[in-house]
């Protein structure tokens, strides 16, 4: 196929699928708001599937009908949904959106003042039940960044501060989970830390992950 | 006859000139997906360029919400046993007062599979045209 014949079809496949008020789209869902919260969605939808088949759980939404994203992180505010890991009829741990915890280094320097710098967003967090407001570092049994965009070393940058926040680096501890994601991580706390990413290239950063414990997955949409 | 670095750099500046047309308000967040230079090879841009088209419609159809919400509720039921019933995003105080509204359903989002798929089938048919032995022109 010739470069014209190229752009005849890409200009034909535009018309046809974008060529209707954009205008009134991009009112209905402004793109700030719903950046990266569909590819959250999918990355959701792999995790709930590993915590079923691989770890057992059974899996109940409590506090509403909808999985609800947020557009700006926080708190765990307990009137949102969110999805309980049940092991029979127990509630075990919680998984959050978009939740914000307090950093290793706000809880170990006694008196501080909370700051833009003492908390941290984790896109999917999984902590124990029954928490409330910003959990701390060591509640976090499963922090989860989900990236749909080209994976570059400010953002392996980002997820090694991130952990440093988490964990001190130490030989393997026992994680809270049997096998996925990880039975046993080189940190403590021992929480385990998870980066997916639409971009092969994601890969190309995972070797610090092997040495604090952060495991780099590429998962396409 | 393959496509040479310079076809790659003319479609490059086409599916900009497109993007502007068609969706102005996506063009820099289709940008910012980019992770390749068009200076070092256009080849790969125009590639990276595409895939991240890809990447930023299928985030934004309501087609792939269903398919991720079919995923979720095979593992993920309500209290009485029924099925999650949507994804939604809840927007911050200042958002709802812009927007006039508490949340944004995913759902409603419009469907963009069939443009995601034809990007995709372009994408695929310029892999394969690609003259990639040679360094000039």
């Amino acid at each position: 196929m010739t470069r014209a014949q190229i752009q005849q079809q890409l200009e034909q496949i535009f018309q046809r699928h974008l060529g209707i008020a954009p205008a009134v789209t991009q009112a209905l869902v402004p793109a700030t708001v719903s950046a990266g919260k569909l590819y959250e969605a999918h990355v959701l939808s792999r995790v709930v599937e590993r915590l079923v088949v691989d770890e057992g759980y059974s899996l109940t939404l409590v506090g509403g009908t909808k999985i609800q994203f947020k557009s700006a992180p926080g708190p765990i505010n307990r009137n949102y949904p969110r999805i309980e890991l049940r092991n029979g009829s127990a509630c075990l741990a919680e998984l959050w959106t978009d939740v914000e915890f307090l950093s290793l280094s706000y809880c170990k320097s006694s008196g501080a003042s909370l700051t833009k710098g003492s908390y941290h967003e984790l896109d999917l967090v999984i902590v124990p039940s029954g928490l409330s407001g910003r959990p701390r570092y060591d509640a976090v049994w499963l922090g989860v960044e989900c990236k749909n965009t080209g994976y570059q070393k400010g953002l392996l940058k980002e997820i090694l501060g991130i952990r440093r926040e988490l964990s001190f680096v130490t030989d393997d501890q026992a994680t809270n989970f049997n096998v996925w994601p990880r039975k046993r991580v080189p940190a403590d706390p021992a929480s385990c830390l998870m980066v997916y990413s639409t971009d092969a290239k994601v890969n190309d950063y995972a070797a610090p992950g092997q040495i604090f414990g952060i495991d780099f997955i590429h998962e396409p949409m | 006859m393959p496509l040479s670095r310079q076809d790659c750099a003319d479609l490059i500046r086409y599916i900009q000139g497109l993007l502007r047309q068609y969706d102005p308000l996506s063009f820099e967040t289709v940008l910012r997906g980019v992770y390749a230079s068009p200076e070092e090879d256009p080849r790969r841009y125009l590639i990276a360029l595409l895939s991240a088209i890809q990447n930023v419609y299928a985030e934004r159809s309501g087609g792939e919400q269903a398919r991720i919400l079919d995923s979720v509720n095979r593992y993920v039921r309500l209290p009485d046993g029924g099925p999650v019933r949507g994804l939604s995003v809840s927007l911050t105080p200042a958002e709802q007062e812009v927007y006039g509204t508490a949340e944004v359903n995913l759902a409603e989002l419009p469907d963009r599979s069939e443009f995601v798929a034809e990007v995709r089938r372009i994408l695929l048919i310029i892999e394969s045209e690609i003259d990639w032995q040679g360094n000039r022109g």
